[in-house]
């Protein structure tokens, strides 16, 4: 509507309005003369004049407010239930218990019959939006920590405007009570505290930090296990960074649950802040290490009976644990070697940086221990069970091996600088010149974190349009340390006003304030070391950037250093210390050739040319001419196998002057980011991977929602469930746990997985009898997008695998649990999806049905029915599930009432709906649906990519699904 | 993510509106809990929805928000814009999220036959009033602005007209017909477009 146009309709309505209602009807024809449009607007609008009071004689606030009460029942229910109530399916018993944490509850699950626990967030915090999120994130965070020692979280629910977790309710005893003031026995000491500490290896591992282990969040089962409770909650006590125990105020409100809870048990020693790490105390953010000195205290518990510290008030307590240290061990306990309060020392050391760095070296001193002092027959289990978690700390990041100047073995050493989780990868990083500071990019924004203390800050984002759907991406640091470089990149979500000069270089102070621009259509490539001059690429063509460029750090004096011929593109410039020189790479269509070059002139020297240099990722030229790089190996599958080299390049003649040797033997990531501290001595690196990972699920009685959920197989290489085996107590996957992808079997109660076909991938599906399994045959040397498939069986007891025949490309397959199994192939011009009959020994049969795909997006998707009988498509990820009869040839639209792109679907096995997973803005989505489209949701993954699949097992109790995760911290490498 | 700014909300506001989003991520668990202490009136049976003493909660909500007295904006006017716009958006946003736990969305598994039915009288749709207000400012966006101060930011008339440099009288009709383009967007009556 013009603004004329609404002046008009304004006035007539007011005086309209001044006039009886009687009256306006002919008021208005005669103002609107043959105005019908005009006239009819007014009119509508009068109808509402009247029927406002409802809505607007309320505030925002009240509306919301009443919501609130609708939202809790109205009830009770925002200070907690009571006994005899229903909460969702549970059924309160009793109250069991209530600390800081939260109150817990026993319950009985009204549908598994079964007794949990349920704990609620305290109605303090239940109020706190942002405790509420950070209790949802975390406790799902916990949930998927699937370990023998840790309590198993059921469900995570705030349906009811109160989040509460249900979990495992265990019989037994806490820790505190187990200790009750005495020394405990060795081999009792030694078999929990090996327990707890695998428990933590397992946390760590996956990012999680406890933050809070004391002997009362720790239970020993009446069977002797112990099992160390809410894992990830305790962040929310602690508060995050900006929120410290001490001086934010949510800890003050906090603080009184916690002194309360512990007097109630003694009524003398002061709160449980008796176990909390220096670090804690201070308020500095917190990494693994917190939990690292928080066992230890708890190990000395164990062995002396008493708490390393005390203090008659909280002041006195938590000055004993900045400054104090506690008699020792052995003082208390003569009965254990000296080397256990060795241990604890080392654990409970005041600065973290002198602690054990992990739980995983603590809990291999006390194997080491344990196995010198009890007799090795008594401790074999303990052997394997170690083996085998030492086994997988080996393949976390253990395995670097050097070679260095003429064969002398020097052992680089390695930090980790940042524990972020999957859901919160680092993108990239780079480390000040002093060495103090990092300066990262998460998912989405940009932080200084001091090495020193631990705390990270947000840098502000510039007030510009569209920079929020931005990525970031941190560049080099000026030499003086004051400020560093970010480059800006658009997104998939940026919006197209933004794109305008979306790829920018940002200059960054370290001391707080707004970024500020330094050049639009570039890519920071290096400062001199001098700070005088800023290294860009600019143009970008095929390859990448076209032009080399400099510019001083105030961008008034840019210049051109470099073009590239035509079909050709510069990157990467390094500056030489003195700044005569570069080396950079030029890509062409043989690949990257890596040049130095005097910037005065004469011919470029050739550093290294493809094929060396095919997989190349990230490269730094330090002053003292070390030139490290990072190559991946051809076994990497998606940056899964990364590997730093290292060669010496010649600052003033830029020639090599010592070939390349590899550095390291890396089994499982890939590193780029670098950037070097200003001696040179310490090169700042993202680490990553991404691997597929399956995860098991048992459904609720009514299949509509997702009681738990286990990682399986629990490795750290990528396994992709694709079938369940016919019996549905196992499932087959393809892994690449031996460097190459082949597929493999696995009893669900079992450790222990069976290769079927040692080198194959994909396209998993067993045939109707049970005995067959087909897979995807190998695709030599070609795009498996466009080249014909070989299918191929084997049998699912084992056997010789066998080509049956070659479909189409991008094909699929699909089987029955009765009679048929089809195959899906896309005809020429991706118009059609043809679907025939498919037999394990003859191959291709008749034509079934076919049904039409988006040839731009190809991305449809089919399934056929367990009965065998209808073939559900889509024509891509945007349209309705179409559902086909084969008998009829009939067809019936569903329309999910779910806006999101379907990506993958499988029939349930009542046929009854699907299981579908979705893309959403956060990442994945596995949904239940039926027929008419109503939709589920089971189980959302944040920051999921990829694809993700999901399989119920063959009864219908269980869903297997696989997706990909990615993980990204910052390491730092020295004494290289 | 460590800051002073905790202390700081003016500072926090001031970065919300210069589109800082984790600067709202800080304010909003503030809001809520006068949210949350409004609940309990009505649970108690007392009447919050008289606007007087709403407004006064609002009220509370800002001073609390701004701590002290020394208000560092540049007038009065503009600080009370900004509050009116933060409630806006945190009370929206506490509605789509109620909206979308009640559709299942999220981590949050439950099946629709155990959420509640909406209470009787249906609750007025915060998240549909606010965009049928982004309309509304797409037509006239001063219009939208009365209804955002004085809906959600609870100010009167004559503090609404200070904010907007406008006459009291013209507040009042751009609030009339205000209502009523809103009411009319919301319950989703054919308009015309011209």
């Amino acid at each position: 509507m013009n603004p004329e146009r609404w002046r008009q309709v304004e006035e007539l309505y007011h005086s309209a309005l001044r006039i009886p209602p009687a009256q306006r009807a002919d008021f208005l024809s005669t103002a609107c003369k043959d105005d019908v449009e005009l006239r009819k607007e007014v009119e509508s609008l009068l109808t509402f004049s009247d029927s406002t009071a409802t809505l607007f004689e309320q505030k925002g606030l009240d509306v919301a407010a009443k919501a609130l009460v609708s939202d809790s029942g109205g009830n009770n229910q925002l200070d907690g239930p009571s006994p005899g109530s229903l909460v969702g399916r549970f059924r309160i018993v009793e109250k069991i218990g209530g600390g800081g944490m939260g109150i817990v509850y026993k319950a009985e699950d009204t549908k598994l019959q079964r007794v949990v626990a349920l704990k609620f967030l305290p109605p303090e915090m239940a109020e706190d939006a942002h405790a509420i999120g950070r209790f949802r994130i975390e406790a799902h965070a916990a949930s998927a920590l699937n370990h023998p020692h840790i309590c198993t979280i059921y469900d995570i629910d705030d349906a009811t405007g109160q989040p509460f977790i249900a979990m495992e309710f265990l019989d037994g005893t806490t820790l505190e009570q187990r200790i009750g003031g005495k020394p405990m026995p060795a081999d009792e000491l030694f078999t929990l505290a090996l327990q707890i500490a695998s428990a933590l290896e397992t946390a760590h591992a996956r990012g999680i930090v406890h933050r809070d282990i004391k002997p009362s969040n720790i239970f020993v089962t009446s069977s002797n296990q112990a099992k160390v409770l809410d894992f990830g909650l305790a962040k929310l006590q602690a508060g995050d960074s900006s929120d410290t125990p001490l001086r934010s105020e949510s800890a003050r409100r906090y603080s009184h649950l916690r002194d309360d809870h512990r007097l109630s048990f003694t009524g003398a020693v002061f709160g449980t802040a008796g176990y909390m790490s220096p670090e804690q105390v201070r308020g500095e953010k917190l990494d693994v290490r917190t939990d690292v000195f928080s066992f230890g205290l708890v190990l000395y518990e164990m062995a002396t009976g008493r708490r390393a510290f005390r203090g008659s008030t909280r002041g006195e307590l938590l000055d004993a644990i900045l400054d104090q240290r506690p008699p020792s061990v052995r003082a208390a306990n003569s009965k254990l070697p000296s080397d256990f309060g060795k241990i604890v020392t080392k654990a409970i050391e005041k600065d973290r940086n002198l602690r054990y760095q992990s739980c995983s070296e603590l809990a291999a001193d006390l194997r080491r221990l344990h196995r010198r002092i009890f007799p090795r027959s008594r401790v074999a289990r303990w052997i394997e069970v170690g083996a085998s978690i030492l086994l997988m700390a080996a393949l976390v990041f253990a395995v670097w091996i050097a070679k260095h100047k003429a064969g002398t073995p020097t052992q680089p050493e390695f930090q980790q600088l940042t524990m972020n989780s999957p859901e919160n990868r680092i993108t990239t990083g780079a480390i000040s010149p002093d060495g103090k500071t990092l300066a990262y990019v998460d998912s989405t924004r940009v932080y200084l974190k001091d090495l020193h203390t631990g705390d990270a800050r947000l840098i502000p984002l510039p007030n510009v349009p569209g920079v929020e759907t931005l990525q970031w991406e941190v560049g080099p640091w000026f030499p003086d340390g004051t400020k560093f470089t970010v480059n800006t990149h658009p997104t998939s979500t940026t919006p197209p006003a933004a794109l305008q000069g979306a790829d920018a270089i940002w200059v960054v102070p370290q001391s707080g304030g707004m970024p500020t621009k330094l050049r639009e259509k570039a890519v920071v490539f290096d400062i001199s070391s001098d700070g005088s001059q800023v290294a860009f690429g600019q143009n970008m063509g095929k390859f990448g950037p076209l032009e080399l460029w400099s510019t001083d750090a105030d961008a008034t004096s840019p210049h051109k250093l470099y073009d590239p011929d035509a079909n050709s593109a510069l990157c990467c410039l390094r500056w030489s210390h003195d700044r005569q020189r570069i080396i950079y790479v030029k890509t062409d269509e043989s690949g990257d050739t890596f040049l130095s070059r005097d910037l005065k002139g004469g011919a470029p020297v050739v550093l290294l040319q493809p094929p060396e240099t095919k997989k190349v990722r990230d490269y730094l030229w330090l002053p003292d001419g070390r030139f490290l790089y990072v190559v991946e190996e051809p076994s990497s599958f998606f940056g899964s196998r990364c590997n730093f080299w290292m060669m010496r390049v010649d600052q003033h003649s830029g020639q090599v002057t010592q070939s390349a040797t590899q550095l390291t033997h890396v089994g499982d990531s890939c590193m780029n980011s670098m950037s070097v501290t200003a001696d040179g001595k310490k090169v700042a690196f993202l680490r990553w991977n991404s691997h597929l990972a399956s995860y098991i699920a048992d459904l609720s009685a009514d299949g509509m929602s997702i009681l738990r959920q286990t990682r399986f197989p629990k490795s750290e290489s990528s396994d992709g469930v694709g079938a369940w085996t016919p019996d549905g107590k196992g499932i087959i996957f393809v892994s690449n746990r031996t460097g190459t992808f082949g597929i493999y079997k696995q009893a669900l109660d079992s450790d222990i997985a069976e290769t079927l076909v040692p080198s194959a991938s994909g396209l998993l599906h067993v045939s109707p009898d049970g005995k067959w399994l087909f897979f995807r045959g190998p695709i030599e040397n070609s795009s498996p997008w466009l080249t014909p498939m070989p299918i191929m069986r084997v049998p699912v007891a084992g056997g010789t695998s066998e080509r049956i025949f070659t479909a189409k490309a991008e094909a699929g397959i699909s089987c029955s649990l009765l009679s048929l199994c089809v195959i899906a192939e896309p005809t020429q011009d991706l118009k059609r999806v043809v679907v025939s009959a498919l037999d394990v020994f003859t191959g291709r049969g008749r034509e079934l049905t076919r049904f039409e795909m988006d040839p731009v997006k190809n991305d449809w998707w089919f399934d056929l029915s367990p009965d065998g009988k209808h073939i559900a498509s889509t024509a891509s990820s945007d349209a309705p599930i179409r559902i086909t009869s084969l008998q009829e040839q009939l067809t019936q639209d569903v329309h999910l009432k779910f806006q999101n792109p379907l990506l993958t679907f499988v029939w349930s096995p009542d046929s009854k709906g699907f299981f579908a997973i979705a893309d959403t803005k956060e990442g994945r989505i596995l949904l239940r649906t039926d027929l008419k489209g109503s939709v589920h949701p089971l189980w959302a993954y944040e920051g999921g990519s990829g694809e993700t699949l999901a399989f119920p097992s063959p009864e219908g109790r269980r869903v297997a699904v696989q997706h990909w995760t990615t993980n990204g911290n910052v390491w730092t490498i020295s004494n290289f | 993510m460590a800051s002073s700014s905790t202390q700081n909300l003016t500072g926090l506001l001031q970065a919300w509106r210069q589109g800082d989003e984790e600067a709202l991520r800080q304010i909003t668990p503030l809001v809520y809990r006068e949210m949350r202490k409004a609940a309990r009136h009505y649970m108690a049976g007392e009447r919050p929805g008289h606007s007087l003493q709403t407004t006064a909660l609002i009220n509370e909500v800002y001073l609390r928000l701004i701590g002290v007295q020394k208000v560092s904006w540049q007038n009065r006017a503009h600080f009370l814009a900004v509050c009116a716009r933060l409630m806006r958006r945190v009370l929206t946003d506490y509605a789509r999220s109620r909206d979308y736990r009640k559709r299942g969305g999220g981590l949050v598994r439950v099946s629709l036959s155990e959420v509640q039915p909406p209470a009787a009288e249906s609750d007025p749709d915060l998240a549909a009033l606010d965009e049928a207000m982004n309309k509304l400012a797409a037509v006239d966006e001063r219009k939208s602005q009365v209804v955002e101060l004085r809906f959600f930011g609870g100010l009167d008339v004559k503090e609404t007209a200070e904010v907007l440099k406008v006459s009291p009288e013209t507040v009042m009709r751009d609030w009339k017909i205000a209502q009523a383009w809103l009411l009319r967007e919301m319950s989703g009556a054919k308009r015309h477009e011209s």
